[in-house]
């Protein structure tokens, strides 16, 4: 678990100008980077870096990104 | 089978958890109502209370009078002039002609993917009752079968944290808290969890909260228990309903029988209508009963006016729309294999036809309802399934579809877009393998070519492209 949680935070620390992904997108790059990895063990290793705090969710309501904790433009009152 | 919930059911009374005395609720006089003015001019909302119907903008007026005097009171966590603001900032947008609402953000709970939206003013300095101004989706009770305490607690807490707004229900079924601070919604959520034992619906990328007909509790039609299969569905998933990982929403419907009172058929993108697959089951006596005129048709529910004598033809046989029906030498005959499930006969005729007694569920996927375009209803997938606890079945067919739309479905793309992306034919028989059956047809092909692969044939066929191209341009 540990080798897919540190997959997702070194592909989301690689966004160039994105600071939010989709799920798909961090599915897609953990398993190029891990070959074998499955889609629900990829969606527990974001789920348990939502809970440690490093990753947070991002929604529009319709949809969920992804993002690490406090980056990118925040909508905020 | 009686049902058996996951875990012990909490029940308390209103007067266990309530936070407000009927006293602090009814706080205002007719004569304060009626000399009352909110802090904005909103004379273009105001015209919306001339017509005929009530007016939420007349409620709303009343409704920030009683807010303005409980929070004169100390009484209110949030801002008192939520509901003042919003009239205000509604009529400013009508004004504008644009909206002033920010949305969406990193809004939530703990751990919780969906249940929150955020959304802020971009007029707070103006507005600042409604600087902040989430919607708090709360999870329905399957058919929304509640009692008052539940109903009354629910309006406490949404007025003690909230703005006291709310819409019940939501498209999906959620009961809708409108409007309140970031700082509110933790406790919020405690509340909602520890103490009315009630959880957050769904939101964002997830399974949406599952919803349900009335069901084997009121209806005689019901043909599976839909509120077991509803619940038992949103436990199991869970994880996919609170974290979130799909392309886009996902909604499960349960209706118990095809007449459909929660139209799953339309605005779910998996649907699980009631159905049978034995015969019809005919009382040839009631038959006679509705042509004589002993009985009226459709259970009395068009006896209003004078409709004339029961004609089985014009009102049953004829309204078949397979015409499988017959009247043969005083008796009625259906051809069960030709019965496409529309209920019409048997919702006429009660007394005589009830369907089979072999029941389950037909599982039809693809269905959507956008508000902008694109409404579809589902494809008819698996005609028959059994439908009984632990639904071992059910959910390895839905884990099947799950698995492949996570993996091939494209962002912000509902299941229904991915199958027309990569046709109905290839998802039913290449990624659920299931068989085809004509009835998913929508009409015959009128070109008669038809593209064979090579596994598609038997014993398979040789072909050179080189050869080919050699004696044929492209």
């Amino acid at each position: 678990m540990d080798d897919l949680k540190q997959a997702v935070v070194e592909f989301l620390q690689g966004g160039k100008t994105k600071t939010k992904f989709y799920f798909n997108e961090i599915d897609k790059a953990v398993k190029d980077k891990i070959p074998g990895a499955k889609t629900l063990q990829v969606k527990k290793a974001c789920s348990e870096l939502i809970n440690e705090g490093v990753l947070e969710y991002y929604s529009t309501g319709s949809t969920t990104l992804y993002g690490l904790k406090g980056t990118g433009i925040r909508t905020e009152g | 089978m009686a049902f058996e919930p996951k875990r012990p059911q909490k029940t308390y009374t209103y007067d266990d958890v309530r936070l407000f005395t009927d006293a602090e609720l009814n706080n205002y006089t007719a004569e304060e109502e009626k000399n009352f003015k909110i802090k904005h001019d909103i004379p273009l909302l105001e015209e919306l209370e001339s017509g005929p119907w009530p007016s939420f903008v007349a409620d709303s007026k009343r409704y920030a009078l009683r807010r303005r005097k409980l929070g004169e009171e100390g009484k209110l966590l949030i801002n008192p002039d939520v509901v003042e603001d919003l009239l205000g900032q509604v009529e400013l947008s009508m004004v504008h002609g644009e909206t002033h609402w920010k949305h969406g953000g990193i809004v939530g709970v703990i751990g919780y993917g969906g249940g929150v939206i955020g959304r802020y003013s971009d007029l707070a300095a103006k507005y600042p009752g409604v600087a902040h101004f989430h919607t708090v989706r709360v999870a329905q009770v399957p058919s929304k079968f509640y009692n008052t305490a539940f109903l009354r607690s629910l309006a406490d807490l949404w007025e003690y944290r909230g703005s006291g707004l709310l819409n019940l229900h939501g498209s999906t079924g959620d009961i809708i808290f409108l409007g309140t601070f970031t700082e509110q919604l933790e406790p919020l959520f405690a509340e909602l969890t520890r103490v009315l034992d009630v959880d957050l619906g769904g939101s964002g990328s997830n399974l949406r909260t599952p919803e349900c007909c009335l069901g084997k509790a009121r209806c005689q039609y019901a043909l599976y228990d839909t509120q077991e299969m509803c619940y038992e569905m949103t436990m199991h998933y869970q994880d996919t309903l609170h974290r979130p990982a799909f392309p886009y929403k996902f909604k499960f419907k349960f209706d118990g029988c095809p007449n459909g009172c929660v139209a799953s058929i339309a605005r779910a993108d998996m649907s699980f209508i009631g159905t049978w697959c034995d015969d019809i089951r005919i009382d040839q006596d009631a038959v006679q009963g509705y042509i004589n005129g002993a009985f009226p048709p459709g259970g009395g529910s068009h006896s209003g006016r004078d409709w004339g004598k029961f004609d089985i033809y014009a009102e049953v046989i004829n309204r078949c729309p397979t015409g499988c029906m017959s009247l043969e030498y005083g008796k009625l005959v259906i051809d069960n294999p030709n019965c496409t499930r529309c209920m019409h006969c048997i919702n006429t005729m009660p007394r005589a036809l009830r369907p089979g007694v072999e029941t389950g569920v037909s599982i039809l996927i693809g269905g959507k309802a956008p508000i902008l375009e694109g409404a579809q209803l589902s494809t008819l997938i698996v005609p028959f399934m059994k439908a009984e606890p632990p639904y071992d079945n059910v959910k390895e067919f839905i884990d099947k579809v799950f698995e492949w739309w996570m993996e091939d479905g494209k962002n912000r793309e509902r299941i229904g877009e991915s199958i027309q992306r990569v046709g109905l034919q290839r998802f039913v028989s290449d990624i659920l393998g299931l068989p085809v059956a004509p009835q998913m047809v929508k009409e015959p092909r009128t070109n008669p070519y038809i593209f064979w692969k090579e596994e598609d044939v038997p014993g398979g066929f040789e072909r050179d492209i080189d050869d080919y191209r050699s004696r044929h341009a492209r």
